[in-house]
């Protein structure tokens, strides 16, 4: 079942085509990469699904409702954490939430417990009544991802969330965000650094130019995008020349090379080639200590991704 | 209660800052009203030339007359300034986009920013009652001259209000929100009289008067905050028999004059040529006729309406359009039309 879907959309900015018939269809439940570059589209598209940005063409529906036609009906069920902080003056972290409980429609007899699990979710209850400008850039992350769900939504859309945080606060949040994902939640999340959302996101889609390049779930996007894989072998180091000799002669091995008294190479096949491979070696009487097939990472997905439609174009 | 409005009171009102300002706000209405009390009784005593015992009635008047013209004062230059900063500022510390996925609808967000600015102006106010209310000891002025002269300015209030409001929610900047919002209220206040001036002397017929014997609607005059108040307090218009000056002097001479009644600082009037039927009944004299002097305390029937019920008029219907506009502009997302054309779908 698929918690938001968009079709078609477009979106101008003056002359800028923000987004040019942006296809995407979001599984309930999981949790969804959006990535490209900076002026791909990926803010533009969450701000349309979050009912802050009319669309020019085409549909949309969270939770089956039009975010143009009914704002308030997507407002319920979604959470949206921005870009950037948004913090009043003069309130302290629990003020700040209590009054977006407040806002979200939350009732007041709820309130006060409601701020409390979440800043015990976010690990800032020892922070209640601190100041909000006095926190920490990641704890101020932290508050908004809480802010975020005051109302309890079915759907988070968090814009670029780790941007400006050190490695502890990125990693504490990306254990924030997979906890999330394991309390039921859907997950929008955006980020042009790749790497962040490696190992967090079930799905992915790639955006360039204000389209859709890729999308779906990210092993499956592995498998259709990547048919080759680099693969690391430590052989003996007076065997090195002949496992050379013998990886080489295989029709998918490519780039052959060593480097630090390993046989690096590039593999044109998948995990049933990659075994092929490595038996050929063991039977033809060599050892190995260690034989490392590295899948490709976002990084490298998102360069092929784009340079296919670059050399397509 | 609306969650904006207690959020912006928690935040306006905390710390010292805002004791500091409530302070020295006091202080300086009650020096001016010290002035004004003192200017009072110099004008009385030399008038009348007798003890004080007698003329506290007049001081009374005099100072209370003051403090109104102050507070309408206060109101035009304070409520631009904590009312422009209200939506801009969401937007420049960029909370308003986090407002408007929250479940307040547009206008809840309008009133509440609105209603923010008005309880802060009416905390000024009220720390200032007791000054404001002291020429009650005094006499010469009463409870209700006090509800009318609250009524109008919190009015105007909301009037000056409502338009900073939706200025702030257009403007890409704060400067741009305080200076349109200035503008707008200066526009309202002060220029409003040159425009009443402008108005007597392009209009003023064949005649050389300035105010013709008939009187004249002063179209201007309804959208002056100070002659609106003068209007509510003083209504219903009568001719003093003290004659003196006092601080509502200039705008009951206007509005005499709108009557078609000429009153001269010495407290006589003097009815204009033609403009013997409608002038009212002179009491203990009987009906006047002709043009010619009016005794002591007399009083004027008027034959136009007063000014201050069509400024609540004009003020309603500008602040009900200025927070439609503000409500129209916090919209999210901002009212477009959606093409039906499908477009081709991207390549996955």
């Amino acid at each position: 079942m698929m918690i938001a879907t968009l079709s078609g959309v477009e979106k101008r900015y003056g002359t800028v085509k923000a987004l040019d018939g942006i296809e995407l269809e979001i599984p309930d439940g999981s949790v969804f990469g959006l990535i490209g570059p900076n002026g791909a589209g990926k803010t533009t598209s969450m701000l349309v699904i979050s009912t802050l940005l009319a669309r020019d063409a085409g549909k949309v529906e969270v939770v089956g409702i039009d975010p143009q036609r009914d704002p308030r009906g997507v407002r319920r069920l979604l959470g949206y954490m921005p870009d950037f902080f948004g913090f009043y003056e003069n309130l302290t972290a629990s003020e700040y939430l209590s009054f977006f409980a407040a806002a979200s429609g939350v009732k007041p007899a709820a309130r006060e417990a409601v701020v409390a699990d979440l800043l015990a979710l976010v690990d800032l209850s020892h922070k209640s009544g601190a100041d909000v400008n006095s926190l920490s850039r990641g704890m101020k992350q932290r508050l908004s991802l809480a802010r975020a769900l005051v109302h309890d939504p079915q759907l988070l859309v968090l814009d670029e969330p780790a941007s400006g945080l050190d490695p502890r606060a990125r990693v504490q949040l990306r254990e924030l965000i997979a906890e999330l994902s394991r309390l039921g939640k859907t997950v929008i999340i955006s980020s042009h650094i790749l790497s962040e959302l490696e190992g967090i996101c079930s799905h992915l889609a790639v955006i360039d130019q204000g389209k859709v390049k890729a999308v779906g779930p990210l092993d499956d996007i592995r498998k259709t995008l990547t048919s080759s894989r680099r693969v690391t072998a430590r052989v003996p180091d007076e065997k090195v020349d002949e496992v050379m000799d013998l990886l080489g002669s295989d029709p998918t091995v490519h780039e052959i090379e060593v480097e630090r008294g390993r046989v690096r190479f590039v593999l044109s096949g998948d995990d049933a080639d990659s075994a092929r491979l490595l038996s050929r070696v063991v039977v033809g009487g060599h050892e190995v200590f260690e034989w490392r097939v590295d899948a490709a990472g976002l990084e490298e997905l998102f360069l092929q991704i784009t340079a296919e439609e670059e050399g397509a174009a | 209660m609306n969650p904006v409005l207690s959020r912006e009171i928690l935040e306006r009102f905390r710390g010292r800052r805002a004791a500091l300002l409530i302070f020295l706000w006091t202080l300086g209405i009650g020096l001016v009203g010290y002035v004004v009390y003192l200017v009072g009784q110099e004008v009385a005593s030399n008038f009348f030339g007798m003890g004080r015992l007698i003329t506290t009635g007049f001081v009374g008047r005099f100072l209370f007359q003051g403090m109104v013209l102050l507070m309408v004062t206060a109101v035009v230059m304070v409520v631009p300034g904590v009312t422009a900063l209200t939506i801009v500022g969401e937007r420049e510390r960029q909370t308003l986009g986090l407002l408007q996925v929250t479940q307040l609808t547009p206008f809840q967000l309008v009133i509440g920013k609105l209603s923010s600015s008005l309880s802060y102006f009416l905390l000024l106010v009220v720390a200032v009652a007791p000054i404001i209310a002291l020429p009650l000891l005094f006499g010469g002025m009463s409870l209700g001259d006090i509800f009318a002269s609250l009524g109008m300015m919190l009015l105007t209030a909301t009037m000056v209000g409502s338009v900073s409001l939706a200025i702030s929610a257009r403007a890409k900047s704060s400067r741009g929100a305080v200076a349109g919002s200035y503008a707008f209220s200066f526009v309202i206040a002060f220029f409003s009289i040159a425009m009443i001036l402008a108005e007597l002397l392009v209009f003023r017929g064949s005649t050389n008067e300035i105010v013709p014997p008939r009187g004249r609607e002063i179209y201007s005059s309804w959208i002056n905050p100070y002659i609106a108040t003068v209007d509510a307090v003083a209504a219903p218009l009568s001719l003093r028999n003290d004659g003196q000056f006092t601080p509502f002097t200039p705008a009951e001479t206007l509005l005499f004059a709108r009557q078609g009644v000429s009153q001269s600082l010495g407290g006589v009037a003097f009815v204009g040529e033609g403009f013997p039927v409608d002038l009212g009944v002179a009491r203990g004299f009987g009906p006047i006729e002709g043009g010619g002097f009016i005794g002591p305390a007399q009083e004027v029937r008027l034959r136009r309406g007063p000014v201050w019920i069509r400024t609540v008029v004009v003020y309603v219907v500008i602040s009900g359009l200025a927070l439609l506009r503000a409500a129209r502009i916090v919209t999210a997302p901002a009212l477009a039309p959606i093409r039906t054309k499908r477009v081709k779908s991207a390549t996955a």
